[in-house]
């Protein structure tokens, strides 16, 4: 289903282009407090890599198959709803994500079989559609923020 | 006025930063690794011998094991941050599990492969059948993996053999998660996480329900704690005084008036409404959020095991009881969820299973009282290694505790510590129930072990790296000695992987595959459900199987053979039989001495030549054999 990675990128880009002129944030007590680089890059690199894994699935090289699924199906589910809260502690995070992406997973997965609508790749397609644009969403957000320098330490727990 | 005595700037930095401690921590690291890695191309699997793969791991591997003991007790009575901190334990991780899917050809334990057949199952038919067996009726993590398997198009006995090293992972790492929620303290978290890979057995991370189950029940209670417990204005509401208030506050008076708990001082008086009673809220999760992911976390959990949701409801209950949890109705929905997928699944439960068995004398005993024998002597000794690890992690929980206990602060941990006990009220899970209690406890145990461990010390630091990096590498050693111990039985051959599926493709419907005991790597493939028993069970083990209890403990001869023959055709479906023969089988029925010592191989080469028994399989030392149907005279 490659339209859904047309979706993805097209809905990628318009949540990029939207947030860079709205500058939407989330409410104050759970928004990040200052840009950071690595977590930018590490979740547009999800976005894009979720956005397209249809396309990878099918056309792209072998040795790209497994990396891409792996993002798509165990990490990117859960970021895309951890990110929207604020945790402080990216181990906490990474936890968090993989144990909603596998719960998720876990979920979807007996619905189908329970009900004999086997489609693991409409699972990745809807994965694709919604988690991406979520993703990216909360990368620009992140990008648009002060950077390092003129950040306020955040509050001790 | 009090008059505070503030540190000096340059005490505090000298208390908090150890000159070149940045550097010389991850060199060493880096170095046990390195050392790790080059020690893998020595390991000869063929000479393992009674004490499994701990028998050839070459020296250099144990080095690399004291080099992070060492490491790791040096950062903690100095000052290394807490990233250091955890970076220990993580490589420790790396070195004991990550060896699996590295040195071992096939996935390890003979009874993963019934896991792989429910995905493949899953993955080629596209959907479950509750009459075909129990994992049909929790297929959580099987229908994950055939979702996995259909995208990544990956066999799941490829990826079955890297779920060792992921599923450790995802247990360390959620074991920090749980402890944050109960510690600020970062020295402590580390500890716990420390004590918990050094002491976890490995029933709870291989490609198994249990293992996700685990995962997922662990972030849930940490959810639970983190988020979810009682806040200043809960204590405002009225339906909060109502309710929950005041079910709380009577559950607490009645423990804490008994006079037995009040001496012990289990429950701190009325703790949901002690000031300072939720102090680690971290981050901004909402209620509705979290309650939400609890939820969902606890779906996957029910779907998934039989066994993990009871503890994560148990664990829930026990929150509410000691006031950590204003949820109330958490754990209630955890049971509703699991009383309606249990509903679900009773027409086969009530076929196969025993739902409620209340002797709890007979459910703590675990699956080695069916044994026969005592086993061999390594068996024994692996065994022990089990119970020594953990004797020393309770005594160390209690002996950090006590001298705290009067604060009460920490006596909670306890109650949800042994709340999954409560199990062995009603089920015995097949003798397996003990041992999922013991892995479900382990983790807040640890923490509570943790107490006395990650205190700085105040005099002699040198003695107290010393002390705890012995420890720590004796520690190590047994669990080694606990993991890998029994790798002689759990070592399978990929020649039986082969064997197992050549039956299962090319045996006509019905027919059924006998075997001496359940150690053998089937059923293994989606067409598995072809060749169940009479009984809708898998095989026939002439040591796993009721039929044959008389068999077990006693010399078989070639004389016994008509009647074992015969018993197996009466179990088929069609009558036909194919018998397969393994190393596998043999090194357990010789480890577990279900028979004496030399006779299995004697009964083996009397199958072998037996005229009712034709070979129609070979590969090595793995063998299907199939009864000779007489004719009709």
């Amino acid at each position: 289903m490659i339209w859904t990675d047309v979706i993805g990128v097209l809905s990628c880009v318009l949540v990029v282009t939207v947030v860079r002129a709205t500058r939407i944030s989330p409410p104050a007590d759970i928004a990040p407090p200052m840009r950071a680089p690595i977590r930018v890059a590490l979740l547009m690199g999800m976005a894009i890599t979720t956005a397209s894994s249809s396309f990878v699935i099918v056309h792209g090289p072998e040795a790209m198959r497994l990396p891409v699924v792996i993002v798509t199906v165990l990490f990117a589910p859960g970021y895309a709803l951890v990110v929207f809260r604020r945790l402080d502690d990216a181990v906490d995070e990474l936890v968090l994500a993989v144990a909603l992406s596998l719960a998720l997973l876990v979920v979807t997965g007996t619905l189908m079989a329970g009900f004999g609508l086997w489609q693991p790749g409409v699972l990745v397609s809807l994965s694709t559609v919604v988690t991406a644009p979520a993703l990216a969403w909360h990368a620009t957000y992140l990008f648009l923020l002060p950077a390092a320098a003129t950040r306020v330490p955040p509050a001790r727990d | 006025m009090t008059d505070l005595k503030i540190p000096s700037v340059s005490r505090v930095r000298l208390r908090t930063a150890t000159p070149g401690g940045r550097t010389w921590h991850p060199v060493l690291i880096v170095a046990a690794l390195s050392l790790w890695a080059l020690s893998l191309p020595a390991v000869d699997l063929s000479r393992i011998n009674g004490y499994g793969l701990i028998s050839v791991l070459p020296p250099t591997y144990f080095v690399a094991i004291g080099m992070l003991c060492a490491g790791f007790a040096a950062a903690l009575v100095g000052s290394a941050g807490p990233r250091t901190l955890l970076a220990y334990p993580l490589a420790l991780l790396t070195l004991f599990h990550l060896v699996v899917p590295i040195v071992f050809a096939e996935p390890r334990y003979s009874y993963v492969y019934k896991h792989i057949a429910v995905a493949r199952y899953i993955s080629e038919f596209g959907g479950i059948d509750r009459t075909v067996d129990i994992y049909h009726n929790w297929p959580g993590i099987f229908a994950a993996a055939a979702v996995f398997s259909d995208v990544a198009g990956l066999d799941p006995a490829v990826f079955a053999n890297w779920a060792d090293p992921f599923f450790a992972t995802c247990g360390a790492l959620a074991v920090y998660f749980l402890a944050r929620s109960l510690t600020t303290d970062p020295r402590r978290v580390c500890v716990t996480v420390w004590l918990y890979v050094m002491t976890s057995s490995g029933s709870q991370v291989y490609f198994a329900p249990q293992s996700l189950g685990f995962f997922l029940a662990l972030v849930a209670l940490g959810v639970g704690i983190r988020w979810l417990g009682p806040t200043a204005s809960d204590r405002t509401r009225p339906l909060f005084r109502a309710v929950e208030g005041r079910i709380v506050a009577r559950a607490g008076r009645l423990l804490t008036r008994a006079p037995w708990v009040s001496h012990l001082r289990l429950l701190p008086v009325g703790a949901a409404h002690l000031p300072g009673s939720v102090p680690l809220a971290r981050g901004a999760v909402g209620g509705r959020a979290a309650g939400g992911a609890l939820l969902l976390m606890a779906t996957a959990v029910v779907i998934t095991h039989q066994l993990s949701p009871f503890f994560l409801a148990m664990w829930l209950g026990a929150l509410v009881v000691s006031g950590r949890l204003r949820a109330w109705w958490m754990p209630v929905a955890v049971v509703g969820l699991m009383a309606f997928w249990i509903y679900l699944s009773y027409d086969y439960i009530s076929l196969h299973f025993t739902l409620f068995a209340f002797d709890p004398f007979e459910n703590v005993k675990g699956t080695q009282a069916s044994i026969p024998a005592p086993g061999s002597p390594e068996f024994r000794i692996v065994g022990l290694s089990a119970r020594v690890l953990i004797v020393l992690i309770v005594g160390a929980a209690a002996l950090s505790w006590w001298p705290a206990h009067r604060s009460r602060r920490e006596t909670f941990v306890w109650i949800v510590a042994v709340a999954p006990a409560v199990v062995l009220l009603v089920q015995s899970y097949g003798g397996e129930a003990i041992y999922r209690v013991v892995m479900f406890m382990l983790p807040l145990v640890c923490y509570l072990a943790s107490r006395a461990i990650a205190t700085r010390p105040r005099r002699r630091p040198r003695l107290r790296i010393l002390v705890m990096g012995v420890t720590s590498f004796l520690v190590s050693s047994l669990f080694l000695l606990n993991y890998f111990g029994l790798d002689q039985v759990n070592n399978v051959q990929p020649q039986e992987v082969r064997a197992s599926e050549w039956f299962e493709t090319n045996a006509p419907p019905g027919a059924m595959l006998a075997y001496l005991n359940g150690y053998a790597p089937t059923p293994a493939t989606a067409a598995y459900a072809e060749h169940l028993n009479v009984d809708g069970n898998w095989g026939g083990g002439i040591f796993s199987d009721t039929r044959f209890a008389g068999y077990a403990g006693r010399a078989l001869t070639a004389a016994d053979l008509p009647d074992i023959i015969e018993t197996w055709r009466s179990m088929s479906r069609s009558g036909e039989v194919f018998v397969m023969i393994g190393p596998t089988q043999i090194a357990a029925v010789e480890t577990y001495q279900y028979s004496p010592p030399g006779s299995i191989r004697k009964f083996v080469s009397a199958l072998l030549n037996d005229p009712a028994l034709q070979i129609v399989y070979q590969d090595g030392d793995a063998y299907i054999l199939r009864v000779v149907t007489s004719s009709p005279e």
